[in-house]
Parts: C-alpha cells; sequence; structure tokens
C-alpha cells in the first residue's frame, strides 16, 4: 500500500506543480488577452474595460481556482475569439489524435518487438547487425518526410489508402480505420525505428541472464525461451521507454495531423496559438500534460504487477 | 561396454581468437557412472560441459565430436538438440542466486520442465513436482513451491533447480560446481541429496569442480584437466594413491594439507614439476 500510495501523492502533486506552470505561462507574462482580442490600435482604456468584462483584473489565485474548478466540473469554459464553448471542440479533436497515438504506439511495438528480439539474437550474425543499422537510419528520417513518403507513395500512386482527410467513426467504421492506417503507420515507423535498439538491448541483457540460460537447459528453443522467461523480465525495462514514448508521440501527431490533414488536436492547439486564444490554449496543454502524468502513473504501478520483486508490503506474513 | 556419451578430440574456441579454450579433450561416461572433472578456473572445464549439453555461445567454434548414444551432437540443428536438453541431457548451474527466472512461480518453473517434454497439464504435474521437490530435500514443497526464487534461500533454490534437472530422470545430469555458492554446511547436506537423487533417477553424473574433496565424495572416477587438456584420467582410488601427472600431484598434495608437519613450509604446485 505505502508504494501505491506514494505513486498517487507524487502523481497529485506533479499535477498541481503543471497547472501553476501552465497557468502562470499563460496569464501572468505581459500581453493578455484582452489585448490581443482589441488589437495593437486599441486604446487603454478600451482593453481596461474589456478586461473587466472578462474578470481578468481579479487577483490571479481566484482565476487560477475558477479554471481549475471548471476543469474539474467539466466546465472548460468558452473560446475568447468564438464564443463557443470548447468541450465539444476539444473532446472530437482529442478522439482522432488518441486513436492516431494508440494506432501509432500499437505500430511502434508491433515493428520494434520482433526486429529488436531478432537483432538481439542474431547479434554476432550480419541479418542481425543490419537490422541495427536500418533502424539507425529511420531514427534519422523526420516524421514529414516519412509521411509524405507514404501518402504519395501509397495513397496516390498504389491507390491502396485514402492520401489524407478523416472520417468520423461515427459515420464509418472502414473509412474511420482506413484513414488512420497511414498516419498511424507513419508515426510508429520512426517511434518504431527507436524502440528496436531499446529491445534489442534490453533482449540482449535477458540473453546473458542465468535464468535465460537454465530455460535453453531445460530444452526451450531459443524464442520460446525468450518469449516465456524474457518478455517480462524486458518489459520492466520497456515499460519506462514506452512511456516516455507516448509523450514524444503527441509531438509526433501534431506534425502528422498536418500531413495527413487530420482534424486532431495537434493542427487545433497550432491553430489557436496563432490566434492567441489563450482560454483554449490552456486548457489543451493541461489536458496534454495530465494524459502524460497519468502515463507515467501507470507505468509505475506496472512494475509491480510485472516484477514480484516489488512487490513488498502487500502481505507481511512472513518474517 | 555400452556407453552413454563419448567425447572425442573436442576443441573449442570463441570469436577471432586462436586460442583454443578446450583441446583435444577425450571422455567416456558409461551409463550411471559418475565422472568428476576437476581443474582450476579457467581450465576449460565448464567449456566442455556447455559443449556437451550445446549452449556454448553463438561465437563458439567447435571442432571434434561428441556421441550421445551414437548420435552425433556436435552440429545437431537446434530443434533436434532442445528435445533432448532437460529430459535425456540436463544440468545444474553454479550460481542458483540468478538462474531462476525471477517473475515466475518456482513450482510452475519446476513444473514447465515436465510439461515440455511430457505435454502433462499443469494440474496433474504439481503433485509430481511437489513429490520432486520433496525429495531433493525441501521441507514444505506446498510453500516452496508458491514462492518467487526472491523469497528463497541459496540452498532452497539450487535444490529447486535440481529439481528441475532431476524431474525427467535423464540419463545424464552435468552439475556445474552446484555447491560453490552455497554455506559449507549447506553444501554438505545439498551434495548428500543430490547424490540419492540420483540414485533414484538411476542418472550418470558429470561433476565440475575444483574442489578435489568434494569430487571424491561424488565421483568414482575423474579427469584432471588443465589448460584445456585433459592431463589425467582415471579411477578416483588410482589417480588420488598413484598420480601420473605433476598437477594432480601437485593437487592432491595442497588438497591435504593436515598431512604437512606443523612448521614446515605448505606444498605449492610449482614442487611438483621438474625445473
Amino acid at each position: 500500500m505505502t508504494r501505491l500510495t506514494g505513486r498517487v501523492v507524487w502523481f497529485a502533486g506533479s499535477l498541481l506543480m503543471a497547472s501553476l506552470i501552465v497557468f502562470a505561462l499563460l496569464n501572468l507574462l505581459p500581453g493578455d488577452l484582452a489585448g490581443v482580442m482589441l488589437g495593437p490600435n486599441a486604446t487603454p482604456e478600451a482593453v481596461e474595460a474589456l478586461r473587466g468584462r472578462l474578470g481578468l483584473d481579479r487577483p490571479w489565485p481566484i482565476r487560477y481556482l475558477e479554471w481549475i474548478a471548471g476543469l474539474f466540473s467539466g466546465q472548460l469554459g468558452a473560446s475568447a475569439l468564438t464564443g463557443q464553448p470548447i468541450a465539444p471542440m476539444i473532446v472530437d479533436k482529442f478522439g482522432v489524435t488518441f486513436s492516431l497515438v494508440v494506432f501509432g504506439m500499437f505500430f511502434a511495438v508491433a515493428i520494434a518487438l520482433p526486429l529488436g528480439i531478432h537483432s538481439a539474437l542474431r547479434r554476432h550474425h550480419a541479418d542481425g547487425v543490419v537490422v541495427a543499422g536500418i533502424s539507425q537510419f529511420g531514427m534519422a528520417l523526420p516524421v514529414f518526410v516519412v509521411g509524405i513518403g507514404l501518402s504519395l507513395l501509397v495513397g496516390v500512386r498504389l491507390r491502396w489508402l485514402p492520401a489524407n482527410g478523416y472520417v468520423s467513426l461515427g459515420d464509418s467504421l472502414g473509412g474511420w480505420a482506413s484513414h488512420l492506417v497511414l498516419p498511424a503507420f507513419t508515426l510508429g515507423l520512426v517511434q518504431g525505428a527507436v524502440l528496436v535498439r531499446y529491445v534489442r538491448s534490453a533482449f540482449i541483457d535477458v540473453l546473458n541472464q542465468d535464468y535465460f540460460r537454465t530455460a535453453r537447459a531445460i530444452g526451450w528453443r531459443r524464442w520460446p525461451a525468450l518469449l516465456r522467461h524474457g518478455l517480462r523480465n524486458a518489459a520492466l525495462q520497456l515499460v519506462t521507454i514506452v512511456g516516455l514514448q507516448f509523450a514524444t508521440l503527441f509531438v509526433g501527431a501534431i506534425v502528422v495531423e498536418s500531413v495527413f490533414v487530420l482534424p486532431g488536436l495537434g493542427s487545433y492547439l497550432l491553430q489557436m496559438v496563432a490566434n492567441r486564444d489563450i482560454p483554449v490554449v490552456q486548457t489543451i496543454v493541461m489536458l496534454l500534460v495530465t494524459l502524460v502524468l497519468v502515463i507515467n502513473l501507470l507505468v509505475d504501478l506496472s512494475y509491480a504487477i510485472i516484477d514480484p520483486r516489488l512487490r513488498t508490503g502487500e502481505e507481511q506474513d512472513e518474517s | 561396454m555400452s556407453e552413454l556419451l563419448r567425447v572425442a578430440d573436442l576443441s573449442v574456441r570463441f570469436g577471432r581468437s586462436r586460442n583454443w579454450a578446450v583441446r583435444d579433450v577425450d571422455l567416456v561416461i558409461a551409463p550411471g557412472e559418475r565422472l568428476g572433472l576437476i581443474g582450476e578456473s579457467g581450465s576449460g572445464k565448464s567449456v566442455t560441459a556447455l559443449a556437451i549439453i550445446g549452449l556454448l555461445a553463438d561465437t563458439a567454434h567447435v571442432r571434434g565430436s561428441i556421441r550421445w548414444h551414437n548420435r552425433e551432437l556436435v552440429g545437431m540443428p537446434d530443434i533436434e538438440y532442445s528435445t533432448l536438453r532437460g529430459r535425456q541431457l540436463s544440468m545444474v548451474f553454479q550460481e542458483p542466486m540468478t538462474a531462476l527466472d525471477p517473475t515466475m512461480l518456482t513450482g510452475r518453473q519446476v513444473a514447465e520442465v515436465l510439461r515440455l517434454h511430457q505435454g502433462a497439464p499443469s494440474g496433474r504435474a504439481r503433485p509430481r513436482v511437489l513429490e520432486m521437490l520433496g525429495k531433493v530435500g525441501i521441507d514444505d514443497p506446498e510453500r516452496v513451491a508458491d514462492s518467487f526464487p526472491h523469497e528463497l534461500s541459496g540452498g532452497q533454490r539450487q535444490r529447486v533447480l535440481i529439481a528441475m534437472a532431476l524431474i525427467n530422470t535423464p540419463d545424464l545430469l552435468i552439475a556445474d560446481e552446484p555447491t560453490t555458492a552455497l554455506d559449507v554446511t549447506v553444501q554438505a547436506r545439498v551434495l548428500a541429496e543430490l547424490r540419492s537423487g540420483l540414485a533414484e533417477a538411476g542418472s550418470a553424473l558429470l561433476f565440475i569442480s575444483h574442489d578435489l574433496a568434494v569430487v571424491s565424495q561424488m565421483c568414482d572416477r575423474i579427469a584432471v584437466m588443465r589448460d584445456g587438456r585433459i592431463v589425467e584420467q582415471g579411477s578416483l582410488t588410482e589417480v588420488l594413491r598413484a598420480p601420473k601427472d605433476p598437477y594432480t600431484a601437485g593437487l592432491i598434495a595442497t588438497a591435504n594439507l593436515d598431512a604437512v608437519a606443523p612448521g614446515e613450509r605448505l606444498p605449492v604446485l610449482e614442487d611438483f614439476y621438474d625445473h
């Protein structure tokens, strides 16, 4: 229990700190929302009057608490420019980005796990070295180059999949999936190239362990021995990396959404930053920060599920 | 004479190294026989053992022949070799602390050896696992089977590994310094349990050690290795009484320090070589 509560307290503390930083960056710096809305030619009196109407003249702790209370109650407020409530917009766009990131991670793991294990097992042979080399090359490729290349090849020339655009899940399951495959694969390919190296080194580690030798000595062949006794042990290292990669995937998603013209959170965020629509930006950034922290918490909690040696304090019936 | 294992002219080297870790080794083991392989660290004992069970590193180059029930093991495809390991041919290693999968209950790891070769469903394997754990000297098999390796002592872990190695009644058990990492008191008990386990399974033994006293408790024949070669082999009593090689003579004298009169210089290996 102690470890669990410790992690949750840490999570709550990080969330509090992050919200304060996000709020401070966007609200306490010079050039606030009223000035942006009225433009550079507005009189100071007009700006002051708008500040009063928007409530920006009140002390910052009150505005901060109002924002937090809004987030908790689901009242995310309205766009400063259009006056529309932002909650439905964000929910839609977040759905697009989230599916993109999850499928991207799926592709990354599906690519990296077999290739990484193969190059670990064959590290003294030419093919193992070649795989490691290709992953090095893949890491150096920018996401947008891969995206444009795949879009042109698979979408435009071969016409196997839509080159870009989006169909919502409610309209057509097939349309939704076919529009997500290429962007998610793009994201997964680049992330997978990075992941291959971690998988390779985690499994080389396992190959040198005594328990792997025991598994071989009782009659397992190499792949089954690795999957049965190596996967869980390697997972301890890999779960950390995969958790960190989720954060980079959200960054990569912004680029991929632009390349494939997906109506996701990334492109929306960029647009709102350009418009200086502070309430929207603030809420989206906080949402992304929360998500990354939640993933970190899940990673932390998964250690104890993976490794029994970390399950301390569950039961203490032994001396 | 029937034979289980015949190693002939076995040589092993690694990677691009020109030095042979093992050179021209000849060994024969008959069914049920117990052969001790003795020598200092780096003499090639463990490499010989790993070559026999086919678990040398990828970078190893093997020359010579290892015949098992008259089948050649050198160059045998892994798919075939794997069916022998853990069933006809098994091995216990030196380091019990790290030899078990830390993420799996020990009972499941023992059961796995049964299921892998006999296809027994997990429920049916359990009574056999508990029986086997009891035979190798574990007092509370139920609790040990339901523990993770880190919850057990080194002696218990090595017993679990011995149980895994013997549960399929192999024809040959290779034990590579199985008690070196254990306390002296635990060592004596584990050796006794190993002896009775072997007797019951009817398995032959290749026992690797640097400790002459331990080998003489466990084995009927002995082979002495030095610098990758076997310098002498024969029946235990024969070799101990009249060693032919100066290295063996030195080994016997240094293991028998009680015979040195108080005040005299202790013998060292160099004393047994003519310069």
